[in-house]
């Protein structure tokens, strides 16, 4: 692991702390790799659990339109990943305005012109409503955005209270492509039938709980007839 | 003015609109299921290729990422579907075949497959797409189709995700081309290990000439167009009564002759209304052990003479770790982690590339004395413990360890 990728990460890291960061500056990649010292092995572990959060939060966060101008889904990460998260879907979907977070926090990215523009904000609710305000957006109703929680111990999150319902969110099954999804997933497989430790091992309960993996939270009992 | 409200005012001004148009309300759920379900056991790992996202919709990362998960624990990454499950060939195993007794046919058009891939990596819940298809009434005719798919993709949409594409057995030369132009990985299916196996499996597959030829058809034009995450195949396991070592005599061409980036396999299950449905299923790890296997003579590069020990007399692999069973044949007595290359190393069942490695870079600044140190290195000790000897002493000897 290059040394820059490490600060940051470890920087991003909730545990961090100033007395690791400054033995992190010291540290080569061949030691940050190959150290059996105790404070090494934890900052390196500290790290990766920064590098998977970020790839659970890629992975899983299901985005939804905001006019046709913005896309917006639900994270709630335990370290501080909001922009890496953020940023990296705008440099996905260039000139499309990016939300994403939770009924505490928020981060807006554009990536424009070959340069990523980022802010951070409150409540995700209230930020998506500003933006509509300012660029006179209409919320399209359909499938609302979905929140990736990595929060340890929290309770689960009343979804409604973070649903921007002042800015004209519809009530509604999902968009068409979320039935199509449904649809498609239990093509692939019928959850659960078989190897259950297997996937639980890959998602656990909390990421179907508060995610927005709908077709799994089926549990296989979904049928093609719902969708027709 | 606030910063959100700058970034705000950009993005409305935006004139370039990045995430494609809205998906169409009339497609028909069942046929996106038929044709999902059509690829339900084919195989592929999600993006291996680098694309920047600049002047275009997306990106493929090099690492790859899941989306989420079947019940069976498999990462689902790739829109994998049929363009179509109409097929004139019959396949003994596959439920798209002519002969089978249990299928509607359906087929995407091409802006209707495009718009519905788009929409699912708009909300993010794909990387790319992954595109089979059955023969159609042709096979230049549907190639031709799938092609015109990837290329609504890519040029009417600017999409720069991932896209994997089968090739059609018999598809032309220039089709294969075409395919490998817009495409981040292409394939054709092998399916079986020679020619009288597949004679077996699907008696109107002709192995050289549809299969092989076409193989050798994107070897050869990879050197004049960019196929970043190259060339795959994949197997059937079990359907023909083909040996393991018949398929690893065949991996090794693959990887040596055609140049193929990977080998997939999938363990034979017969379904209903097939030819092949009465036929006994093969088990499940024995895919897995052909993976071990593929993995230690293209990751770990160990020769095939070595690869040979794991093999039974009969060539079939056991149900259990191929390494050990390589190393068995290969260590006379346990080795010193202090002193052994990394060529002894990564033949030590529990330890791979990334922890010998990490020994070979600890050494340099002490002794490994304690099988604790080699732990936090990444080693998985209870495998690799009767074949190494720390501080000295071996912990378990070869003889006590199930000789």
């Amino acid at each position: 692991m290059k040394n820059g990728d490490l600060l940051r990460l470890l920087a991003a890291h909730r545990d961090s702390n100033a007395r690791l960061m400054a033995r992190a500056r010291t540290l080569s990649p061949e030691e940050v790799d190959a150290s059996t010292d105790p404070q090494v092995l934890r900052i390196r572990r500290m790290a990766l659990a920064v590098r998977g959060e970020v790839c659970r939060m890629r992975g899983f966060v299901r985005l939804a339109p905001l006019g046709d101008r913005v896309l917006w889904g639900r994270i709630s990460p335990h370290h501080d990943v909001g922009f890496e998260v953020a940023d990296f879907f705008a440099r996905r979907f260039p000139g499309k305005m990016i939300v994403l977070g939770d009924k505490k926090r928020s981060w807006s990215s554009l990536y424009a012109g070959g340069d990523i523009l980022h802010e951070v904000g409150g409540v995700l609710s209230t930020t998506l409503a500003e933006i509509s305000r300012i660029v006179d957006l209409r919320f399209e109703g359909g499938e609302e955005g979905r929140e990736v929680s990595e929060e340890k111990g929290g309770e689960e999150r009343d979804e409604k209270e973070v649903e921007p319902q002042h800015i004209g969110a519809e009530e509604g099954a999902g968009t068409a492509a979320a039935d199509l999804w449904s649809v498609y997933y239990l093509s692939q497989d019928v959850p659960r039938r078989a190897g259950g430790r297997r996937y639980g091992g890959r998602i656990s309960r909390r990421a179907l709980r508060s995610t927005g993996l709908d077709a799994e939270k089926e549990g296989g009992s979904a049928r093609l007839q719902d969708f027709t | 003015m606030t910063a959100l409200e700058k970034i705000a005012r950009l993005a409305a001004a935006s004139s370039f609109d990045s995430a494609g148009p809205a998906p169409g309300l009339a497609i028909d759920p069942a046929k996106v299921e038929a044709l999902g379900r059509g690829t339900k056991y084919d195989l592929c790992t999600s993006s291996a290729a680098k694309r920047e996202s600049e002047g275009g919709l997306g990106s493929a990362l090099r690492g790859g990422l899941c989306h989420t998960f079947t019940g069976s624990g498999r990462c689902v990454s790739l829109f994998k579907t049929l363009y179509t499950n109409d097929c004139s060939h019959d396949c003994g195993y596959c439920p798209n075949a002519s002969v089978s007794s249990r299928k509607k046919t359906f087929s995407y058009a091409p802006e209707e497959l495009a718009r519905i891939t788009l929409a699912f990596y708009k909300e993010n819940r794909i990387e790319g797409l992954f595109l089979s298809s059955g023969m159609g009434r042709d096979e230049g005719e549907t190639m031709e189709e799938m092609i015109e798919t990837v290329r609504l993709l890519r040029a009417a949409h600017h999409f720069r995700g991932y896209v994997h594409l089968k090739i059609l057995p018999g598809s032309s030369k220039e089709h294969v081309r075409e395919a490998m132009e817009l495409a981040d990985r292409v394939s054709v299916n092998l399916e079986a290990p020679s020619s009288a196996r597949m004679a077996e499996l699907c008696p109107s597959k002709e192995y050289e000439n549809d299969i092989l030829a076409r193989q050798r058809y994107v070897r050869d034009l990879s050197r004049e167009v960019s196929l970043p995450a190259g060339q795959t195949t994949q197997m059937v396991v079990g359907a023909a009564g083909e040996t393991d070592r018949e398929i690893f005599d065949r991996i090794l061409l693959e990887y040596d002759v055609l140049k193929l980036k990977r080998v997939y396999f999938s363990a034979f299950t017969p379904l209903a209304g097939t030819a092949f449905e009465d036929r006994k299923k093969a088990p499940a790890w024995r895919e897995h052990r052909l993976y071990q296997v593929d993995w230690l003579y293209r990751v770990y590069k160990l020769a095939e003479g070595e690869i040979s020990a794991a093999f039974d007399d009969d060539g079939f692999l056991r149900n259990s770790d191929p390494k050990v069973a390589i190393a068995r044949a290969s260590f006379e007595e346990p080795i010193d982690p202090n002193g052994a290359s990394f060529a002894e190393l990564i033949r030590v069942p529990g330890i791979g590339p990334k922890s010998a490695r990490r020994i070979l870079l600890r050494r340099k600044n002490g002794r490994i004395e304690r099988m604790r140190d080699l732990v936090k290195l990444g080693v998985a000790a209870r495998r690799a413990e009767p074949f190494l000897k720390v501080g000295g002493k071996a912990g378990t000897t070869l003889d006590r360890w199930g000789v």
